[in-house]
């Protein structure tokens, strides 16, 4: 017996009535449905997979869009900085001609210069390696000689301007100049003035003599000035321990 | 398993051929799964939506498959799984009771442009939705699909007693609601 004649037996002992119906199937598919229905569960899957994989992408981008991508951005970088340049703009008013030039850097750094060294490292190194270094007896000694020579030259020129001078003017502090011009009667006067040689040049300052004069000045007082002068000055104004020996002179 | 199954699942694991395989077996079995879906959720449109979801599944698990069954009473399984999932969203969509649930697939019945209610065919089908939802599965796979006990076991995880039974009571209620209406 069958699979069929076995299924019929046993409605049969259940309920001869279902026995009787035959197992009519009343429900209708759409035409064509199980001819499409593999396609369709094929396209679904692909797109069930696709979505599990994640590399399904429902958008769609201009042909070449990423082979520019790269150099559209650089571009507008570059066209978007260029005037916040605060520099470049202030260049272009003050020589335009130095915007026109690169700015690439033409020196080189070591290869791995910057990603290598450890500029902490470095720093704390050089602090622990810092060395003390003492001046030599002779360097130090020119160098109190080379001080004493310019301080005597500025304080001897200053003892001859202010020294030698003092009596001069002294002579005229002494003066008793409205006295002196009310005995000057007014022809005398207008006959002074007149002369060109006592005109007063009104603005005009002291002359004041350039350095090498000063120094040529400077010289031939400190010719007229003996050692002893000299040396007494440094003792007075001095400190002992910049006093160096006196030259002996031939 | 059969020769031909056996056949279409060692193409299946080939990936030049695989689907190519996968089209075979839907194109096999497709119409008996689509009426067994069908005559659980009723509407042409469910319908649909849980075969296509069946096969996504069997695609996923064929790899996997073992030929100590058959890959008929496998395919049966996953098929009565989705519908029964499929009623089960239904029923919390809807937040109907289990009675509401059965008289809105008689009312999807009634609704098919196909209906006729003088027609014992559609009366045996109104009587089949009022059947509590395993009984309509025993029903069905045995009065329809005419399943020995065996398969039948495989598919609803049921001792073959049990299903004897319940077959039972469904045609015997199926009777009573066909003699009354």
């Amino acid at each position: 017996m069958d699979n069929r004649q076995q299924i019929l037996a046993e409605l049969e002992a259940i309920s001869p009535f279902m026995a009787d119906l035959a197992p009519v199937n009343p429900y209708k598919v759409p035409a064509g449905y199980f001819i499409a229905l593999p396609a369709a569960v094929m396209e679904k899957i692909a797109l069930e997979l696709a979505i599990e994989g994640g590399s399904v992408n429902l958008y769609q981008v201009p042909d070449g869009y990423f082979e520019g991508l790269a150099g559209d951005i650089l571009s507008k970088i570059q066209t978007t900085q260029i005037p916040v340049n605060e520099v470049s703009e202030e260049l272009a008013e003050i020589a335009p001609f130095l915007n026109t030039i690169s700015k690439q850097q033409v020196y080189t750094a070591p290869v791995g210069y910057f990603s290598k060294t450890d500029f902490v490292a470095a720093v704390g190194n050089e602090k622990k390696e810092t060395k003390i270094v003492t001046l030599k007896f002779a360097r130090k000694w020119m160098q109190y000689a080379a001080a004493a020579v310019m301080a005597g030259i500025l304080v001897t020129g200053a003892f001859l301007f202010t020294d030698i001078n003092k009596t001069v003017y002294e002579k005229y502090d002494q003066v008793d100049v409205p006295a002196e011009l009310n005995k000057v009667s007014e022809a005398e006067l207008v006959t002074y003035l007149d002369n060109p040689e006592h005109s007063v040049v009104i603005n005009a300052g002291p002359s004041i003599p350039s350095g090498r004069q000063a120094l040529t000045e400077i010289k031939n007082t400190i010719q007229l000035v003996s050692d002893e002068e000299l040396d007494q000055y440094l003792k007075e104004n001095s400190d002992p321990a910049d006093i160096i020996p006196p030259v002996k002179s031939n | 398993m059969h020769s031909d199954d056996k056949e279409l699942l060692f193409q299946f694991r080939q990936v030049a051929t695989k689907e190519q395989a996968f089209t075979a077996i839907i194109k096999k079995y497709q119409e008996k799964l689509y009426w067994h879906v069908r005559r659980m959720v009723v509407d042409h449109d469910d319908a649909n939506d849980v075969l296509q979801n069946v096969f996504i599944k069997v695609w996923k698990g064929l790899e996997n498959f073992r030929e100590d069954s058959q890959l008929y009473t496998w395919l049966y399984r996953i098929a009565t799984n989705e519908s029964l999932s499929f009623l089960e969203q239904q029923k919390k969509r809807s937040t109907v009771s289990f009675n509401d649930m059965e008289s809105g697939l008689s009312n999807k019945i009634k609704a098919d442009t196909n209906f006729d209610a003088n027609r014992l065919e559609w009366k045996l089908q109104l009587a089949i939705q009022q059947l509590p939802e395993k009984q309509r599965l025993v029903f069905s796979l045995r009065y329809y699909d005419e399943l020995p006990y065996q398969d039948m076991s495989r598919i609803l995880d049921t001792s073959e007693g049990a299903l004897k039974a319940s077959y039972h009571h469904a045609a015997k209620k199926i009777e009573e609601f066909l003699k009354n209406n």
